[in-house]
């Protein structure tokens, strides 16, 4: 039985996966609805941050609301070489790729597209200008775009905050649905060591979570703050 | 799903952007360039350069042409990427069904060539050879800046000055230009337009995004008519971070420089026939300034030789 069972938790409160959660993220409202509006005016936009500070968390926000049409293509530049025509032609599956069907009006997202190489770059910016896409949405840093590209975005860059120690409180509590389990003075101190990285942090309060709940403890104290290397725990 | 009914340019009537930046989202859309001389060079079988910075309209003018030879297989169109090459072999086979299947090179083609700063010598001298050898009619490089340097020198002569600097648009052109995406609608007068385009550096692509975001907030305001405050106001909102700092430190600089010039107020000296003023603008010394009334007729004079 894992530690978020014993809880009484379905599924882990503080998982990272892509996706999960996102509902409950913090201090992206606005950006989401600034990016839905982006993406449905056909402009080409930037989400821009650290590491850490919710860009993955947007884009699938705003994959959600487009939820249904499959209109929206989402694709990691680095965990894989991407081709951005074939991708367009899985659209149609099969029979995209016997007869070069290409579609129209789609939403492009490329996540961490520092990895994607100048040539798919520039097709992007084809199928862009020809249509094919309605939207691009590149998450990263803005700074490795080349100036043409920089140049159609223009000023629709949507800049995330690091996440500040209240917004880590809200974000526990938002994913704990309580802080019973796990006090607010304790999640300050997770936050501290956490080096405003959220995925880190919540994967810092995963750890002591465990580690509390293996000691049989009710609440989370300082001493089950060893876990994640604090010597004062 | 999103709703759509809840955008600004849906209040307004349009159910998309009306200021999308996207390339020709309008047909014939071109404004304030003049297409004729450009498509009587292509019929000419001449080679050209289209310069112009980014964001004027290269692209939409290169669609535009492009709209012109529409279905007559005669046009070929490529973008220059930075250190890779361009697959110009490939084009030209694969322009036709009969290069496809016959494995041949189509001939008497128009090449379009976009981002042309960023050609290669080796592109330059693949394009120079299929000159030559009769595959290509003519050649329309489209990019920000003509570079002597990248082009093989044959392919410089047939250029022969052939440039065509894509001016900026007038401020009458820009209000041509978002009458055409918008209309004539009350939210935005022609005075707003021309404001609007002074504070986008006379860059179209800008004007148009600077306009979206004018005419969005003035709809969330609920504002029915912009005036030039209410579009300076919202411009200023609507300003990333980077160009408010930039244009913070434009703006202390040129106080500066205007209070420099306050104090260095021009010595004047009266003699018998002539006022002559000595000013003195960090490094500048203009002497004998005269009055105007005694310097018009010179003026006029010399003007007319």
């Amino acid at each position: 039985m894992s530690w978020y069972e014993t809880q009484g938790y379905i599924e882990d409160p503080f998982s990272t996966k892509k996706g999960a959660f996102t509902e409950q993220s913090v201090n992206l409202k606005v950006p989401a609805a600034e990016l839905v509006y982006n993406i449905e005016a056909g402009n080409m936009v930037l989400v821009d941050g650290p590491k850490g500070t919710g860009k993955t968390a947007l884009l699938f926000l705003a994959i959600e609301k487009f939820e249904g049409e499959r209109k929206v293509i989402y694709f990691d530049c680095s965990k894989d070489k991407v081709d951005i025509k074939k991708l367009m032609q899985k659209r149609y599956g099969s029979l995209g790729r016997v007869f070069n069907l290409t579609p129209r009006g789609m939403v492009l997202m490329l996540d961490n597209f520092k990895s994607l190489s100048r040539k798919e770059l520039e097709r992007a910016k084809y199928y862009f200008d020809n249509n094919y896409l309605r939207s691009i949405v590149f998450a990263g840093n803005g700074a490795e775009l080349p100036e043409n590209v920089r140049d159609r975005i223009g000023n629709r860059v949507i800049k995330l905050k690091a996440l500040a120690a209240k917004d880590a409180v809200e974000l526990v509590r938002n994913r704990l649905g309580s802080l019973d389990f796990l006090p607010e003075k304790i999640i300050r101190k997770i936050y501290a060591k956490s080096r405003d990285d959220a995925g880190a942090f919540l994967e810092k309060c995963k750890k002591v979570c465990q580690t509390a709940t293996e000691g049989r403890a009710t609440v989370v104290s300082e001493k089950h703050l060893k876990a994640i290397g604090d010597k004062r725990g | 799903m999103i709703n759509v009914a809840d955008t600004w340019y849906w209040n307004l009537g349009f159910s998309s952007n009306p200021f999308s930046t996207k390339p020709a989202t309008l047909t014939n859309e071109v404004v304030g360039i003049q297409l004729e001389p450009i498509l009587e060079k292509i019929d000419n079988g001449e080679i050209q350069f289209i310069e112009a910075p980014l964001g004027s309209g290269k692209t939409t003018l290169l669609k535009s042409i492009i709209a012109r030879f529409g279905g007559k297989k005669k046009l070929i169109y490529a973008s220059c990427i930075k250190n890779e090459c361009l697959d110009l072999r490939g084009l030209l086979k694969n322009a036709t069904l009969k290069g496809k299947l016959l494995n041949k090179l189509s001939n008497g083609m128009i090449l379009m060539v976009d981002e042309a700063q960023n050609i290669s010598r080796e592109e330059a001298q693949e394009i120079t050879d299929y000159l030559e050898q009769g595959n290509l009619k003519a050649v329309a490089f489209f990019g920000t800046n003509y570079n002597k340097k990248l082009l093989t020198n044959k392919l410089n002569d047939s250029l022969n000055g052939n440039i065509t600097v894509l001016s900026y648009l007038t401020p009458e052109e820009a209000v041509e230009l978002v009458r055409k995406r918008i209309g004539y609608v009350n939210l935005i007068p022609d005075y707003v337009i021309r404001e609007i385009y002074g504070r986008s550096n006379s860059n179209p692509r800008r004007l148009l995004q600077n306009c979206e975001d004018v005419c969005r907030k003035a709809s969330e305001l609920s504002i029915k008519e912009l005036t030039l405050t209410d579009a300076g106001t919202l411009l200023k909102t609507s300003e990333p971070a980077a160009a408010k700092k930039k244009r913070a430190i434009i703006k202390a600089k040129t106080s500066k420089k205007a209070k420099k010039y306050d104090k260095k107020k021009p010595k004047i000296k009266k003699t018998e026939n002539h006022q002559t003023a000595t000013v003195t603008y960090s490094g500048y010394n203009l002497e004998n300034i005269r009055t105007y009334e005694e310097e018009m007729p010179t003026a006029k004079k010399g003007h007319e030789e």
